[in-house]
């Protein structure tokens, strides 16, 4: 059923499919919408010369078949039609028929679907299309929103998504309580659609979340909190025609600047955290470590294999990229190329990174703390997870990793004496001050101010010196800052930084924040990256206290006008995407709630280690732009409420 | 497809030719003084005069169709599929219901 799409040739075409070559491309140019994907597949199975995308542009008859061939020096594009309605109904249907495979646990709790819940979840795909109108109107020629009876373009969306959402609360009858266990395939079945901004696993844990909002079993105080957050979001919301590329965060980011579609994202935030909260608190007594591990370490291993797969065959790449619900097509490449590392079928090569480590690191733990079994299957698994990681080229994620197992076992072994610390605190020592005779602290120190200029567009020519060099170029910002401030295009934030860094009265022996920051910057790799943020970055005062809103990045991405507005040029860090989205306030009162959490079990090794893993990769990447990396850190955040459970259980 | 091209651009011509065309692409089509000029569209509205059988034929065969032909309304078409499916669902779990009982 998932192939015959594929297949179906054009009944009206008498021309054969022939191998497609430079001198073949005019014949499949001449000849759109007749070869069926499978039909080229049996002649070019082997040809790697091509490379199949798909073309989002198509009509429901001409989906599955060839729609356009292109030359380019190094490859040949052969372009597959894709359509709105046909993707939302086959790429559903594929991840149901997933989703059935959970087996059913015994004794299983049940979610109760209200009727409210299937007319609220159409009402709020209405409001998504709605407030993404722009970003949906480049992929369906026939995008309509109008309401009557012959709009089949949307009452076809409206029927699948009832048809998918009663399929999916048949199913969660029987495997609610197994769904945790199965979380880490999260990572495999990313579940975007090809067309529509939406993520099906965000659809289904929202839809869970809804349903524990209905019988009244969500947090009141944090409901409020978020209520006033976004109200004062939506009064501070500018409103325009801004389209942001999604391009790898598909399906977890606003596309566009309206005020329908910011309440969109408001509303599905709230209850995809209100869905995995709900699914932990009340399946946590039926969470298996075991099968939790053995899933993450199958899921790891199964990535990397379909990532290498799916490099050396072009027609696997499509498919992989089209049923898995990848947010990008999988890397053409077996290994790292320049300036980009190897990420096989994963949208970021440092968020996959940090998914291998997190399955090395539990894994590890677990053989250790709670005496998992470990076989030789389990051995292969796990070096098929180191191999990923190496590929990865995440050096933060292995030293975090290789730390924290080090930590465990010093505490583990009571090995963790007096001796022990300070022959820690002895080798620290000696690496920082070996690594501080090789730096220069004054280039360290303004680092981050000279990447955030450079990425600057000024609206001032900067004088230059006898060298032919600037104030930039001779990191002396607090030139800059006696131009006036309207003329200059300089960021809030980078003036404040360079106002904080010039002007501020130095306490002797005690660094400039600034500077402190730009040197952390600096040694982890991320000057380049946080300085463009900086350019960026230009929140009024509302926003920058309430954030722009959840998964609002257009306004910051494009509001301002830089040299870094093109391309997806991230924070590459999640901290810094969370104060994009909920403003300082949110991330002190994220940092007071987690901060709390992580003390009242700090006795909780197990726990600990796993959080801080995650705690300190994301100073360093974009994570939580990603949904199964956003869903394993809340479920991590709150895997104490497991422990907890497993204790009551054993007394 | 023999017949959609007969009904647009008549029968003056051999369908085998349309092979060595599409075999070719530097093909360069002559005109026709005899055939009398067809406006074909494609999906995109897009307008083309032909000026002669075998061009006709040829952008037929590649999906073009002159303004008389119905075009497939595909959203439709998944409206109702999606419904049958959602009938078959429905039916198949009342029937595994009643079985139960």
């Amino acid at each position: 059923m998932l192939l015959l799409p594929w297949s179906i040739r054009s009944n009206d075409s008498i021309i054969p499919a022939i191998s497609i070559e430079e001198s073949t491309v005019g014949y499949y140019q001449t000849n759109t919408c007749d070869f069926s994907l499978q039909e080229i597949l049996s002649k070019n199975f082997n040809n790697n010369k091509i490379e199949i995308l798909p073309d989002k542009n198509s009509t429901v008859k001409c989906f599955g078949k060839i729609n356009g061939v292109d030359y380019f020096s190094d490859s040949i594009k052969v372009y597959v039609g894709t359509n709105m309605n046909v993707d939302f109904l086959l790429q559903s249907l594929f991840i149901l028929l997933l989703v059935s495979t959970i087996p059913t646990s015994g004794n299983s709790k049940k979610i109760k679907m209200f009727f409210a819940s299937v007319t609220f979840f159409c009402g709020l795909l209405y409001l998504h299309l709605k407030g993404e109108q722009i970003y949906y109107e480049y992929f369906s020629k026939n995008f309509n929103l109008s309401f009557s009876v012959d709009n089949y373009f949307l009452l076809s969306l409206f029927l699948i998504c009832m048809l998918t959402i009663a399929i999916f609360n048949d199913l969660m009858k029987d495997k609610f309580s197994n769904f945790l266990n199965y979380l880490p395939f999260m990572f495999l079945f990313v579940g975007t659609f090809n067309t529509l901004n939406i993520n099906i696993f965000v659809l289904f844990l929202a839809f869970i979340g809804f349903n524990s909002f209905l019988e009244n079993k969500f947090n009141k105080r944090y409901f409020f909190v978020y209520l006033v957050f976004s109200v004062i979001q939506i009064f501070n919301f500018k409103e325009s025609s801004l389209l942001f590329d999604v391009d790898k965060l598909k399906g977890f980011v606003n596309s566009s600047q309206t005020i329908e579609s910011l309440i969109y994202w408001i509303i599905i935030f709230y209850f995809l955290i209100c869905g995995i909260l709900y699914l932990i608190n009340e399946s946590k007594e039926f969470f298996n470590l075991d099968l939790f591990i053995r899933n993450l370490l199958i899921s790891g291993s199964t990535i990397t294999a379909i990532g290498f797969l799916s490099a050396i065959n072009p027609f696997l790449n499509f498919i992989t990229y089209y049923y898995l619900g990848l947010n990008k097509a999988g890397i053409k490449n077996l290994n790292s190329i320049e300036g980009n590392t190897w990420r096989g079928i994963g949208s970021s090569a440092e968020a996959l990174g940090e998914f291998y480590g997190f399955v090395i690191l539990i894994t590890s733990l677990g053989i250790l703390a709670k005496k998992i079994k470990f076989n030789k299957v389990t051995m292969l698994l796990l070096v098929i997870n180191f191999y990923g990681l190496y590929e990865t080229n995440n050096f933060a994620a292995l030293l975090s990793l290789l730390i924290l197992i080090s930590f465990y076992i010093l505490i583990n072994f009571k090995m963790l004496n007096r001796l022990s610390i300070l022959t820690i605190t002895l080798i620290f020592a000696i690496f920082i001050s070996l690594f501080a005779s090789t730096i220069s602290y004054e280039l360290y120190s303004r680092a981050l101010l000279r990447e955030g200029y450079i990425a600057s567009d000024l609206n001032i020519e900067l004088p230059k010196d006898q060298d032919n060099n600037t104030a930039v170029d001779n990191l002396n910002f607090g030139e800059i800052l006696l131009y006036p401030k309207d003329q200059t295009n300089i960021s809030n934030s980078l003036y404040l930084f360079t106002e904080r860094f010039t002007k501020v009265k130095n306490i002797k022996y005690i660094p400039n924040e600034i500077a402190l920051v730009s040197f952390v910057a600096k040694t982890i790799n991320r000057s380049e990256k946080w300085g463009v943020f900086l350019a960026k970055y230009n929140p009024n005062l509302g926003n920058f206290l309430f954030g722009y809103g959840p998964n609002q990045l257009s306004e910051y991405y494009l509001g301002h006008k830089t040299k870094a507005n093109t391309g997806l040029v991230l924070p590459h860090s999640s901290y810094l995407d969370f104060l994009i989205f909920y403003g300082l306030f949110g991330l002190l009162f994220i940092t007071f709630i987690i901060s709390r959490i992580l003390y009242s079990n700090r006795k909780n090794y197990f726990y600990l280690i796993l959080s801080i893993y995650l705690l300190i990769n994301l100073i360093k990447s974009d994570s939580i732009l990603y949904v199964a990396s956003f869903t394993l850190f809340i479920f991590i955040i709150n895997f104490y409420k497991i422990e907890n459970e497993s204790i009551k259980s054993n007394e | 497809m023999e017949e959609l091209i007969e009904s647009i651009c008549g029968n003056q011509g051999n369908i085998s030719e349309l092979v060595e065309i599409g075999n070719n692409p530097n093909f360069v089509f002559e005109n026709d003084p005899n055939f009398d000029t067809v406006i074909l569209f494609d999906s995109n509205n897009n307008i083309i005069n032909v000026n002669s059988w075998l061009e006709c034929a040829n952008y037929v065969n590649g999906g073009w169709i002159n303004n008389s032909f119905e075009t497939f309304n595909g959203e439709q078409f998944i409206f109702f599929v999606t419904l049958s499916l959602f009938v078959i669902y429905f039916s198949f779990k009342k029937l595994i219901k009643r079985g139960v009982r």
